[in-house]
């Protein structure tokens, strides 16, 4: 499969209607999000939690326990919610930096998000140990490390794609060591495990207080490459044939790695470091529609939600205690991505 | 041919040189550990630890590397603190071990935390034997001709009072381990008949909300349990099972969902970072009793933390818990007074009042760094 594809050719992917799959996988989200508010530690019954939700809306007389309906409206659905928009997000993101730097093995972490929230959250965890700064912290962190890639990136005045991921790097390896640092010199008993234990990634956190906060940035991020993604094609095409078209690659490029970072630190605020989605989800979507990103983006969005969704059903319930959904989605990802390599088929 | 000759006898030569040095070195590393186990020859007697090994260690035993944080103060209830050549960076890192043990500081500390030994520093420290967990005993019986002997690394519940005797028996100050034992079997019986009274749908239900988030615990197959009855509560992860290693957390705790949490709905929530406050102001914690009633609570910290199975902890946790629970029935027992007889009876600190008060509120801190040895 060494031939190039273009990104306009419709033969690639498994020949479905893209209406219709997304039509279905809209579909299989919303199963997804019925069965994600049925299940959970707590076994409340499918009737009373029906009754619970309409009772926002039609003034029934509460027959229940205030705590079940807290479990419904300050646990589950803000877990549910953040689990569609952090998996929509991290995917959407994922598949655009694909785009952007026309390598099927980037993420959205490419560029040292990831690393620098994590900075960000081992500092507000040695200094402050409460949960709000550590939200803050990775956020701004997070923005702080793309930051600095970008800048960097722009002190050389070559091929800018290949001075990104090279400053990624660099700026990725600087916060990671930090961490580490951090992580050496931390009171070994209680703070260097929160540290670990908060980079590998869990939704159990998720408030309605965080989604009005950072909710709106994964959303809007989210529609914004939604809304762009055609111009993407034209960026795969290659830089120089991108510019003879009269596209501005430049403003394109700026545009896609603001959305993907805010989404990207939005998303670590959230749920800590949850790898893999956004490498693995756009490889779905390409196996499934091939690789005009046009229907490529708002397939993996799709995907994305459902997938991080039913991996944290899996997380909140397989066992009594919590699962690290990084580690989760780690183990369900690198075999799938395994097998999607050998498949091949779906052309990038 | 004949360049290819000289050729294998240039390569014969180098090997030659290389094995001759690789000897010269290894006799003289071969001759220090000699030397260094000769210094404390003579006399040896067998002891056997936790995991049923046996080790043969010199008698008698004066240098001893104590490894893992919760049993670094056995040494001061054992008396024993002059027997020790190395211990826990945790252990110097105690802000508390600090003031009352100035010296700490000039002991080598080559373990900082679970797998992290620094074994040249352990070397320099010359032990004539460490004493271990599983995983750093294995990396110093890897690494080094030093006996180990096993302590217990699981958190596991019911093994406090065999370990005290593992350590006397070691370290040869058996008076010492029953005079603790015996302590905390009268803390154990005043616990248990000042709260006999308490009827059972009375009894308080306690959550450990640990970490930043507050919902990493302790399940009730570890320690805790034990000292959640013993303060006559309700263990509220009574069915959970958490003892054991877990990816990225110390030994024995567990994530907790935050709606199984809400499901248990405990009475008394104890923190170990944060402020109460952090809880009392999230929404999502609000059906909470322990939130209504006001009722979280930041856990005490001594020369180690509480939730860690200390021999400190054990006597004193329970007390702590069952005041904070029952507190009608505790009137006349002030806490600062306990934590100090405490600290002076069986580790011969004698600690001011506001030392106590600042063990009670979870003030001290355990700093941490790469602290130098002595050496």
């Amino acid at each position: 499969m060494s031939v190039p594809v273009h990104p306009e050719d419709k033969r690639m992917g498994i020949g479905v209607d893209p209406g219709k799959l997304l039509l279905f996988l809209g579909v299989l989200l919303v199963v997804v999000t019925v069965i994600s508010l049925m299940v959970g530690r707590l076994r409340i019954p499918p009737g009373q939690i029906i009754t619970i939700l309409a009772s926002r809306v039609y003034p029934f007389k509460q027959t229940w326990t205030p705590t079940l309906e807290s479990v419904l409206f300050d646990v589950r659905i803000p877990r549910l919610l953040a689990g569609i928009l952090v998996g929509a997000g991290l995917s959407v993101s994922g598949a655009s930096f694909q785009g952007l730097f026309r390598n099927p093995l980037v993420s959205p972490h490419i560029l040292g998000v990831s690393a620098g929230a994590g900075l960000g959250a081992a500092l507000a965890i040695l200094f402050f140990g409460n949960f709000a700064a550590v939200q803050l912290l990775s956020f701004v962190f997070g923005l702080l490390a793309v930051l600095m890639t970008y800048g960097l990136s722009t002190v050389y005045r070559t091929t800018p794609v290949l001075m990104l991921v090279l400053s990624g790097m660099i700026v990725g390896a600087l916060f990671s060591a930090a961490t580490s640092l951090l992580k050496y010199i931390a009171d070994p008993v209680n703070n260097m495990p929160s540290i670990v234990f908060w980079l590998l990634g869990s939704l159990n956190n998720a408030s309605n207080k965080d989604l009005l906060v950072v909710g709106p940035i994964i959303v809007i991020g989210t529609v914004v490459l939604l809304f762009i993604r055609w111009r993407i094609n034209l960026l795969s095409m290659g830089e120089e044939d991108a510019r003879a078209l009269g596209v501005d690659t430049g403003r394109i490029r700026a545009t896609i790695i603001l959305c993907a970072t805010m989404i990207s630190a939005a998303s670590v605020s959230i749920g800590g470091i949850i790898g893999w989605i956004g490498l693995v989800i756009p490889h779905i979507g390409r196996l499934l529609v091939g690789p005009d990103n046009k229907v490529l983006l708002p397939v993996a969005t799709l995907v994305g939600a459902i997938y991080l969704v039913t991996v944290d059903v899996i997380a909140r319930t397989a066992m009594e205690t919590e699962i690290p959904i990084g580690i989760l989605t780690a183990l369900v990802g690198a075999p799938i991505f395994a097998y999607l390599l050998r498949k091949n088929r779906s052309g990038w | 041919m004949v360049k290819q000759r000289r050729n294998t006898s240039d390569r014969r030569r180098i090997v030659l040189v290389t094995a001759i040095l690789v000897t010269v070195v290894m006799a003289v590393l071969f001759v220090n550990v000699q030397t260094s186990l000769a210094a404390s020859s003579g006399k040896t007697r067998t002891i056997t630890d936790m995991n049923g090994k046996k080790v043969e260690v010199p008698d008698p035993l004066t240098r001893v590397a104590l490894f893992g944080g919760p049993t670094g103060q056995i040494a001061y209830v054992l008396g024993a603190r002059d027997q020790l050549c190395a211990v826990t960076s945790s252990l110097k890192g105690s802000e508390l071990v600090r003031a009352l043990d100035p010296t700490i500081v000039n002991l080598p500390g080559p373990r900082s935390t679970s797998g992290q030994v620094n074994i040249e520093e352990l070397l320099l420290s010359e032990p004539q034997l460490v004493i271990a967990g599983d995983l750093d005993g294995s990396i110093v019986e890897k690494k080094t001709k030093i006996p180990v002997a096993y302590t217990e690394s699981t958190m596991a519940q019911g093994v406090l009072r065999q370990e005290i005797r593992f350590y006397a028996h070691i370290f040869q100050k058996e008076a010492r381990g029953e005079k603790y034992i015996a302590y905390l079997d009268k803390m154990e019986a005043f616990l248990r008949s000042r709260t006999k009274s308490i009827p059972e749908e009375k009894r308080k239900k306690v959550f450990n909300g640990y970490g930043p988030a507050h919902l990493v615990t302790l399940g009730g197959d570890t320690f805790m349990h034990e000292r959640i009855l013993n303060a006559r509560c309700v263990d509220a992860t009574a069915s959970v099972s958490t003892a054991g290693v877990k990816e990225g957390l110390h030994s024995g705790l567990s994530e907790m969902s935050m709606e199984q949490v809400l499901g248990w709905d405990p009475d008394i929530i104890v923190i170990d970072s944060g402020k109460p406050e952090d809880l009392y102001n999230e929404p999502k914690w609000k059906t909470v009793k322990a939130i209504r009633n006001r009722q979280v609570v930041k856990q005490p910290i001594g020369i180690f933390i509480w939730d860690r199975p200390t021999a400190e902890a054990a006597v004193l946790h329970p007390l702590w818990l069952a005041k904070v629970a029952y507190p009608e029935l505790f009137k006349d027992i002030d806490l600062v007074t306990e934590v100090k007889r405490f600290y002076r009876e069986i580790m011969a600190f004698n600690l001011t009042d506001d030392q106590a008060h600042d063990i009670l509120n979870g003030a001290y801190s355990l700093r941490f760094g790469p602290v130098a040895g002595a050496k």
